[in-house]
């Protein structure tokens, strides 16, 4: 068993289920334990309700509910054995024939997206079984899930739910999209190559609403995030909207003034910019009176912030560079009238793509569409795996504008 | 040439594979050709009855000395009086299937001038009836091996009589007859509409004009390929609809190459599927260090592919990856994987095994007494959260350090807090995270670390993950997939991404210091930096400052 694996909950539980205590002793026992300073599973020991020793066990049967190997009532029955016989958990196993009982018993829920992929031959039932188990353990969205599991990529987990949003829309019949999620994965396609490819028309971009794509823009939500609310808003029918407000990405507050803004935005009264800075603001309204006074400056004109960034912030920042080479250097550079990076490039300090990319780097936080936190992370990978800044944002998913 | 009478000499010396009911298709032709070979200077012969047009048929092979070319004879009614019907010196199976088929049609086409002549010389005309009536009338029999038993029980019998279960053009199961030998009877019958086949995943179609495939498709192809996929398909039910037809043209090839091409396939996948391949399997390479020359020559082998793309795939397989990891990262079309696996595993290169057998505990081995080892393990871990205490990833890092000391492998380690925002508006105030939620947290943690990775609490409140031969930046990624999974969705229905405060620290060696105690500093500082910044994760950049 690997010992950090989260258990103790559900382990608990399976010890509930298998009579070896009942809720109150399990109570009495944390309760005594926490204030001995003792563990645990010790304090089940001394009160007689099982050996510490079994505990790990317990949470290997439990571990292999929640991978969907074994059904609830095998685990229950195995746990049984394993207090009460001190049976090892493979004889416990073999005894209740637990490795016989699965998935049978376990009817696979059906997900469109998960449906979707299975057709395609992109995922097996094996793994969509194994991924819908631990959809329940963990709350987490079906695609998010196989991208985590390793089975899927980010980018065809993104082309998936374009095929389906399409599809929803009657936009594309379900051949053609199964055929191009299908080329797009094979050819590294996006969703929308694929479908020209396949047909030559090129007007399947989606039609995300013009809110999100504030919300996006100034950074309250992610790529990622929105990829995922798009899942649940397929998967579930949920409007995208309370899928933003449930799942705690913006307030209801927030929402309501993106809408607001976005129609304004339509109708030519503001600029993108300037929502998205307000947007930015909205994020800390609580209330009414919050946002009037965030209202208030939409005819002031200075929501648009452009910082500056020198060179030297971004080298410092980044590690790239010392105060102490820094103070070196500097003069050297302006007694030379060079740039700074140029200075450091013809020392060799650094070499020609390195400088490149801090430029790129300095560009994109003047633009503002990402803080110094996330360069700092964007060059070091850049520099790390020889691509440039903007792949580097696309892949942590940071990318608001940029893609 | 054609029309010579068979030397009655050869007949003594030939060697005859059991009978079959219906005409011969590539595989048949490769054990044909494999058990000549195996019998060299000796004439073998494989015969068939065509019911179609009720006419027996011999087809023999005779392989001479290495390195010469097979020879191939066609012969007519070789029970009682048997004519050379075509002959050639080739490797091309196509060539044969096609010169197989040409017999049938030409066959069929006298039968028609015949019956409407009321004269058929060298036909019986009591049983012959005309092609279009096959959609009606069952036909030949599925697929039996040459070595079967079912086969061998067959040659025991009278050759004409046929005893083997018949199959419908209309519908049927595909237990009873293969998917070459339906396209080939559709090929032959000259017919027109649709034929769907359906299995337990999906479902394929392909259509036919006048017995040629113009257009085919299934859940993941068009064309051609689709064709070659369905060839693969040994399960399920199909049917005809007869004059069912479309204005698309996928098709390209001519029916009996992909036909070939697709048996091929199908060979190459039961090679795997016998290996004991699945999505989950690992390919691990056979031999550590392979010259560049000898994986050429091992390659040589195998079936004709892009060498390039089997180079870039081979050396993609160094580390261990399972089926499922080479497909996401290197997506490749499935016709196109079978084929590379199956030269990769014909040739020595890789061998297949189950996750199990690498991935399980290393301690198997030790059967019962393993539970001893598990129990220490178990004594490293805080009972109430089952996650391994802050003196156990002391213990795990102070090993990692001495890696990093001895062959400089570098690693990471990646500080982080989860708290509950409370609801009050005036101020900042943050609680625990409830068991749940944080048990919740830990395993969407799981999902995003490796397995040689450590989860484990850091200090009183605080969590860690150690990160083994992790560059900084790898580490980043690792913190952002986490911080990603603890917000997508709310850990709990009191906490959403809104009400999680979340701040991950991240250091390594070597870029932060030389040692444990700078390192474990400066992810301390990163965390308290994502703590007060704007951003939650913060990467350590301490060494040049």
């Amino acid at each position: 068993m690997s010992a950090n694996q989260p258990i103790s909950i559900e382990t608990y539980e399976l010890l509930l289920r298998a009579m070896v205590l009942s809720p109150e002793e399990l109570e009495d026992s944390i309760k005594l334990a926490e204030r001995m300073h003792m563990s645990l599973g010790r304090m089940l020991e001394m009160n007689g309700y099982c050996s510490e020793s079994v505990l790990p066990l317990v949470a290997k049967v439990q571990s292999l509910v929640a991978a969907g190997q074994i059904t609830l009532d095998a685990a229950v029955k195995a746990a049984e054995y394993i207090v009460h016989q001190h049976v090892s958990l493979e004889i416990a196993l073999n005894l209740v024939k637990a490795t016989t009982e699965i998935k049978k018993e376990v009817p696979l829920k059906k997900n469109k997206l998960g449906d979707f992929l299975l057709v395609t031959g992109i995922i097996t039932k094996h793994q969509l079984a194994i991924a819908q188990n631990k959809c329940i353990n963990t709350n987490l969205p079906l695609g998010m899930l196989l991208v985590n599991m390793g089975i899927i990529s980010q980018s065809v987990y993104s082309c998936a739910i374009t095929m389906l949003r399409l599809l929803q829309d009657n936009r594309i019949d379900y051949d053609l999209a199964t055929h191009a999620l299908k080329r797009a994965s094979v050819r590294h396609l996006s969703a929308e190559a694929s479908l020209y490819e396949l047909t030559g028309h090129s007007d399947f971009e989606l039609k995300s609403s013009h809110s999100n794509h504030l919300l996006l823009h100034s950074g309250l939500i992610s790529s990622n995030q929105l990829l995922t609310a798009m899942e649940v808003e397929l998967v579930e029918d949920t409007p995208i909207s309370d899928v933003f407000v449930k799942f705690g990405y913006v307030s209801e507050l927030c929402l309501h003034s993106a809408l607001h803004l976005a129609s304004m935005s339509l109708d030519g009264e503001v600029s993108v910019e300037q929502c998205c800075a307000i947007i930015k603001k909205m994020k800390l309204a609580v209330t009414d009176d919050d946002v009037n006074e965030i209202l208030s400056c939409l005819d002031s004109g200075d929501d648009h912030e452009h910082k500056s960034f020198d060179v030297a912030d971004v080298l410092l920042a980044s590690g790239l560079l010392s105060k102490d080479t820094l103070a070196v250097v500097k003069p050297l550079a302006l007694s030379a009238r060079k740039s700074l990076l140029r200075t450091l490039v013809e020392a060799e300090y650094f070499d020609e793509e390195t400088a490149a990319l801090i430029n790129e780097t300095k560009d994109l936080l003047e633009s503002g569409l990402i803080v110094m936190s996330q360069a700092n992370i964007a060059l070091a990978y850049s520099m790390e795996n020889k691509i440039n800044v903007v792949s580097a944002v696309n892949h942590f998913g940071w990318a608001r504008a940029i893609a | 040439m054609f029309g010579a009478n068979r030397k009655s000499s050869d007949s003594n010396s030939t060697l005859k594979l059991p009978r079959m009911g219906s005409s011969p298709v590539i595989m048949d032709l490769q054990t044909l050709f494999f058990t000549a070979r195996d019998n060299r200077g000796r004439d073998v012969e494989l015969s068939w009855h065509d019911q179609l047009i009720s006419r027996t048929y011999a087809l023999s092979c005779l392989c001479k000395q290495q390195g010469t070319e097979p020879f191939w004879t066609i012969y007519d009614d070789p029970d009682t009086d048997p004519k050379i019907c075509w002959q050639a010196e080739t490797t091309d199976y196509n060539l044969i299937i096609e010169a197989v088929a040409m017999l049938s049609r030409r066959a069929v086409e006298t039968a028609r001038t015949s019956t409407s002549n009321s004269d058929t010389p060298g036909f019986d005309q009591g049983t012959y009836e005309p092609a279009t009536a096959a959609q009606q009338r069952p036909i030949s029999s599925g697929y039996i091996p040459p070595h079967s038993p079912a086969a061998q029980q067959d040659a025991n019998q009278a050759p004409s009589k046929s005893t083997r279960t018949n199959v419908d053009l209309t519908e049927g199961d595909l237990s009873q007859v293969n998917v070459p030998q339906l396209l080939q009877a559709y090929q032959m019958a000259l017919l027109t509409g649709k034929l769907e086949i359906i299995n337990e995943n999906a479902v394929g179609y392909i259509f036919f004009y006048q017995g040629n495939p113009v257009h085919a498709g299934t859940p993941a192809e068009y064309g051609d390929t689709a064709i070659r996929e369905l060839i693969g398909w040994e399960e399920g039910v199909y049917r005809f609809l007869p004059d069912a037809s479309t204005s698309m043209r996928s098709v390209e090839k001519r029916l009996p190459n992909i036909v070939a091409e697709g048996i091929q396939l199908l060979d190459q996948k039961r090679l795997l599927k016998k290996s004991g391949l699945t999505y989950e399997s690992l390919l691990l390479r056979k031999h550590k260090d392979l010259s560049e020359t000898e994986f050429k020559l091992m390659l040589t082998k195998g079936a004709p592919l892009d060498y390039a793309l089997q180079k870039e795939i081979y050396d993609y397989l160094a580390h261990n990856r399972t089926l499922t990891d080479l497909l996401r990262d290197k997506p490749l079309e499935y016709t196109l994987w079978n084929t590379l696996l199956y030269n990769f595993l014909s040739c020595g290169l890789i061998e297949v095994k189950e996750p199990d057998t690498v991935r399980g505990t290393a301690l198997e081995f030790l059967g019962e007494a393993k539970d001893q080892v598990l129990t220490l393990a178990a004594s490293f871990v805080r009972p109430e959260t089952g996650i391994y205490s802050f003196e156990a990833f002391l213990f795990f890092l102070q090993y990692e350090y001495y890696r990093y000391e001895a062959y400089g492998f570098p690693l990471s380690i990646i500080v982080f807090e989860m708290k509950k925002k409370r609801q009050d508006p005036t101020m900042e105030v943050y609680d625990q995270l409830p068991p749940k939620a944080a048990a919740m947290a830990a395993m969407r943690i799981d999902l995003v670390k490796r397995p040689l990775d450590t989860l484990a609490h850091f200090e009183a409140l605080d969590h860690v993950i150690l990160l083994p031969n992790t560059k900084p930046s790898q580490a980043a990624f690792i913190a952002n997939r986490i911080y990603e999974n603890l917000t997508a969705t709310p850990l709990d229905p009191e906490i959403d991404s809104g009400k999680l405060f979340l701040a991950l620290g991240i250091a390594s060696l070597p870029a932060d210091g030389e040692d444990l105690s700078h390192l474990l500093h400066a992810a301390r500082d990163a965390k308290l930096r994502a703590s007060q910044g704007s951003f939650p994760i913060v990467l350590s950049r301490t060494a040049k400052s």
